[in-house]
């Protein structure tokens, strides 16, 4: 009778031994609810092959993590540049990939997203942008490959920063790309950044001078190292020279803020 | 919205994103041609497929299950298809027998790997298992967003990625073993 009770409860427990080794990469990646991690904690506590597995889990997940992407090509940077985008005559037609059944409510999605990085923040992609670049810290790039458009926007800083700009505009209709804190817009004229027509802001920050380029998106995203960054941070940034330059992704556009060296406003305080 | 206009969205809402998919997509291939080939077919379906885009979804999840049906549609359809999915558990003989499946010679065993031998391992793995790894392990998405572009419930995002991490480790370590196998033989 003993014995036989002693069997039944190995039985369990082998069973419910079983059936937890699916939950551990998920208890090891935090993605269980309460009950689940309360059921595995305490399994945990008696067995040590599912405690070792549970480590394990854990190096290799950090150790994958680690591996770094490879960079996109130049030779498939050309061939995307090169796609002519023909409209679709099947537009509403779903004879492609069915996304529409697949697609998660927003609630949930926010809901189950809230605790992930980044990636997770919203739903569209302007609004990652944008999210990412208020929230994620981006590094400055000491100039080292050269990009046109930053070398222009810098050229023409260094040309036209001398100039005398008017201490306040007279005219309220000019509007920079981007606003930020006490900044004051006082002049705007057309130019040419990388072959490509652009539109120049001169911007008071306080005691400096700050120009603010708007250039299309074409120009903006041009660039391997930009594009890489815009997509890691939501922004790049350059120093060279003691000039600081930021590159943003505006709704249709880009915008380039050149300024004195630590002269440029933090991310978060600019409005775009 | 003009044609235009479309297709400028579209391209502002990809572009910022296709070095990240061609990244993804040679983790899937060691032939750099055929990654590019798979992101422009990407690029080219989600064209097509562009009004169906909700805004419930992010633009990079939405662009990863596209190249995920891509590669399907490429590769995987013939070679993998039949292939069957291991059962590992934690009793698997090599996680319990060998000297290096503890915690901390584990780690030591890792370490020592390199990034293209563990990117070997992956491959390697059935491809269920494979992809989960992949866009959980590699490219950090969580088990939502991975459920949302393999099409299956987050309970099977786990188990696919306790077993796929159980393979990948009991490789690492026959790998580990084979390794320190040919060294001694090499001394000889």
């Amino acid at each position: 009778m003993m014995s036989n009770q002693s069997d039944n409860k190995q039985d369990k427990w082998t069973e419910l031994h079983e059936s937890l080794q699916d939950l551990l990469a998920g208890y090891a990646d935090n993605e269980l609810d309460e009950q689940d991690t309360l059921i595995i904690e305490a399994h945990l506590s008696g067995c040590d092959s599912c405690r070792n597995d549970l480590a394990r889990q854990k190096l290799l997940s950090e150790r994958l993590e680690v591996i770094p992407a490879q960079k996109i090509t130049s030779s498939l940077q050309q061939r995307i540049d090169n796609i002519r985008l023909e409209e679709s005559s099947d537009i509403g037609d779903h004879k492609g990939i069915s996304l529409d059944k697949t697609f998660i409510s927003f609630k949930t999605w926010l809901k189950d997203m809230s605790a992930q990085p980044i990636f997770a923040a919203s739903g569209w992609a302007f609004a990652i942008v944008l999210a990412v670049v208020i929230s994620l810290p981006s590094v400055w790039q000491i100039q080292g490959n050269r990009i046109p458009m930053i070398d222009d926007a810098v050229a023409e800083y260094h040309k036209m920063n001398s100039m005398v700009f008017p201490a306040v505009n007279k005219n309220t209709d000019i509007k920079a790309p981007v606003n930020f804190p006490e900044g004051r817009t006082l002049a705007t004229w057309a130019t040419n950044i990388a072959g490509e027509p652009a539109q120049a802001f001169a911007v008071r920050s306080g005691r400096n001078i700050i120009f603010q380029y708007k250039i299309n998106e074409t120009v903006l995203f041009r660039n391997p190292e930009v594009r890489q960054a815009i997509a890691d941070f939501g922004n790049y940034k350059q120093r060279s020279n003691k000039v600081d330059v930021l590159a943003l992704p505006l709704t249709d556009s880009g915008v380039l803020v050149v300024g004195p060296a630590e002269s440029l406003p933090e991310i978060k305080k600019i409005e775009f | 919205m003009t044609g235009l206009d479309r297709q400028k969205r579209f391209q502002q809402l990809t572009h910022p994103w296709v070095g990240r998919l061609y990244g993804v997509a040679l983790r899937q291939t060691s032939d750099s041609h055929i990654a590019e080939d798979w992101v422009q077919e990407t690029l080219l379906r989600a064209w097509r497929d562009f009004s169906q885009l909700s805004e419930e979804v992010t633009i990079y999840a939405w662009l990863l299950k596209v190249l995920d049906h891509v590669v399907a549609d490429d590769v995987r359809r013939e070679k993998r298809r039949h292939q069957l999915a291991p059962i590992v558990t934690v009793e698997d003989k090599y996680l319990i027998e060998h000297p290096c499946s503890a915690p901390g010679p584990f780690d030591e065993t890792l370490k020592a790997q390199t990034n293209d031998q563990l990117m070997d391992a992956i491959q390697n793995l059935p491809d269920e298992f494979r992809r989960a790894v992949l866009l959980r392990d590699l490219e950090g998405l969580s088990y939502l967003e991975v459920a949302y572009i393999l099409d299956i419930p987050k309970g099977t995002v786990m188990s696919r990625l306790s077993r796929g991490r159980r393979i990948l480790a009991a490789e690492l370590l026959k790998l580990e073993t084979r390794e320190k196998s040919s060294n001694i033989e090499s001394l000889k």
